[in-house]
């Protein structure tokens, strides 16, 4: 080794590192293993659940809608059917009356004639 | 050992500093791997060599020393002269990257031709060829910068 080669091994020896340089590794591992903190919690509305829940409540209301709606337009039919054969019944009623009064016209006039011929 | 072979190669002692952190820090997460303490001092000096060396090329902090940048040592060689020491850390700075590798693994951590090969990945005979011309363009720049012969 000449003497180049002695001068370069005391400037380039060994350094020590800064003070506390341990403990930054040490507190780096530390961090390293420390539990991971949970995600960033998301508002109620954006979570994934919420739409699924959403689309179903949609479609809920849309079926429910669809059947109300059925439901409303049967009992309506049925109602105008009912007052349907109400009116036809008040008409049968009107015109039993009619009948007989008009048949016992016919009947007292029948026997006014028959009063009539023997006298 | 890591911490000086990033600061004699990159001369800033931040970013050695934060070199060294990471290597222990990979080291940690390694260390089931490793088999021995031999083991783990060669994988230390790799891993800080190509880190070191890596961070050079990346953030380009090397910079050329000329001779003006060198302050003027003692008039003779003198053993543990600290501007001698001074102005030898700045011209092995100005070495390329892998020369500069190979001179402070060669000179701080007195490590053999054959150990630096197998610590950088290349040839034995590399290594001895690219110390070799280092040496002589030290000694070339020392004796302009001391005005005579150093041997």
């Amino acid at each position: 080794m000449n003497d180049l080669e002695r001068q370069l091994k005391e400037a380039l020896r060994r350094s020590d590192p800064p003070p506390h340089f341990a403990q930054r590794v040490l507190a780096r591992v530390a961090q390293e293993n420390a539990p991971h903190s949970p995600p960033a919690r998301l508002p109620v509305w954006r979570l994934p659940v919420m739409r699924w829940a959403v689309a179903a409540v949609i479609v809920l209301v849309a079926g429910l809608g669809g059947v109300g709606y059925r439901v409303h337009e049967q009992k309506a039919e049925e109602a105008q059917a009912l007052a349907a054969k109400r009116q036809v019944m008040l008409a049968l009623r009107i015109t039993s009356s009619k009948l007989r009064v008009v048949k016992q016209k016919v009947h007292n006039a029948e026997d006014a004639q028959k009063s009539g011929n023997t006298l | 050992m890591v911490f000086s072979i990033a600061l004699r190669f990159l001369r800033d002692r931040a970013v050695a500093e934060e070199l060294a952190q990471d290597v222990f820090l990979k080291l940690y997460r390694e260390l089931p791997k490793l088999e021995s303490p031999e083991h783990v001092k060669f994988w230390l000096r790799k891993v800080i060599s190509h880190r070191s060396m890596d961070y050079s090329r990346g953030a380009r902090v090397r910079r050329e020393v000329g001779l003006d940048d060198v302050a003027e040592p003692a008039s003779h060689w003198k053993s543990g002269d600290v501007l001698l020491q001074d102005a030898l850390r700045k011209l092995v700075s100005s070495l390329p990257d892998d020369a500069r590798m190979m001179i402070v693994l060669r000179y701080q951590e007195e490590m053999e031709p054959q150990e630096i090969a197998n610590t950088l990945g290349i040839p034995v005979g590399t290594v001895k060829s690219r110390l070799r011309r280092s040496l002589v363009l030290l000694r070339g720049k020392v004796q302009r910068l001391m005005g005579e012969p150093a041997r």
